[in-house]
């Protein structure tokens, strides 16, 4: 059970990096499309 | 020495999280094995709440000078605040099966930490349905202003209110319990996960701010010229002169 708490944290963080990553997908579409 | 910096930190970070399975057990605790989850947990609500500062700050500056970019900020210390607030909800639950013997108790520390994210949820909720930028943006940094105030009382001063029986210590770090192993590995987790929050809130910043740059150039986006004025298609009355 000791081992959730770190993997929780990295996780959470990891799935916030994959929202910011989300964020620069849709920046490429629309300057692609320019 | 750039292309350095990324490996040594996922180094380091690796060695940290192995380091906080090394420590050795804390027999004061129900289950001695279990007392690392300590590392974990107490670093969340600190930077909850130091985020949580950081967004009541940006949206009061948005109120103040109504610039976009301030709302962005305050997005950005919210979210991230708010994934804070339910790590610290999640690693508080696990400690409280390992400490109490059930995961739910309806102790009052957990019970004001679940208001305090049904507060913060109604912030994201009220962004999630409002179309509209500038009334987004200062509705709600005034409710995200109107929320703070509560969510510190319920997360520093309720559970401290003399009537008020917690299981949860408050303590701990004040009178000198965690010391020698815990200590050392609880300030290299700290500092760790806050490097990477600073990071992420950067990225999270300079992302939305070209986002919203690129979407007002190719939308021609009346909000960024004409904020204020009336949408198209609203008819203003007009004052007609009178023929006496």
């Amino acid at each position: 059970m000791a081992a959730i708490p770190p993997l929780l944290v990295w996780f959470a963080l990891y799935l916030y990096l994959a929202k910011i990553n989300r964020t620069v997908q849709k920046i490429e579409e629309i300057q692609s499309k320019k | 020495m750039n292309r350095l910096i990324n490996p040594i930190f996922a180094l380091v970070v690796g060695v940290v999280t192995v380091l906080s399975f090394v420590a050795p057990d804390l027999p004061m605790f129900q289950r001695p094995e279990l007392a690392r989850i300590f590392f974990w947990h107490f670093p969340c609500p600190i930077l909850a709440t130091c985020l949580l500062i950081g967004g009541a700050y940006m949206s009061w500056q948005y109120l103040r000078t109504n610039d976009l970019r301030w709302d962005i900020r305050a997005l950005a210390m919210q979210e991230l605040a708010y994934v804070f607030c339910l790590l610290t909800m999640a690693t508080g639950m696990i400690f409280s099966k390992a400490q109490w013997g059930a995961w739910w108790q309806n102790d009052p520390r957990q019970t004001s930490f679940l208001l305090v994210l049904m507060l913060y949820f109604a912030y994201f909720a009220y962004r999630a349905a409002t179309q509209d930028t500038l009334r987004r943006a200062s509705n709600s940094a005034a409710l995200a202003l109107a929320t703070f105030i509560p969510a510190m009382f319920l997360i520093y001063v309720f559970p401290r209110l003399d009537p008020i029986q917690s299981f949860h210590p408050s303590d701990s770090v004040m009178k000198g319990k965690i010391h020698g192993w815990y200590a050392y590995i609880t300030l290299l987790v700290f500092a760790l996960v806050t490097i990477i929050t600073v990071v992420m809130y950067r990225m999270r910043v300079r992302t939305a701010e070209i986002l919203r740059n690129l979407e007002e150039d190719s939308n021609g986006s009346m909000e960024s010229h004409g904020g204020n004025s009336a949408p198209t298609g609203v008819v203003r009355p007009i004052s007609l002169p009178r023929e006496d």
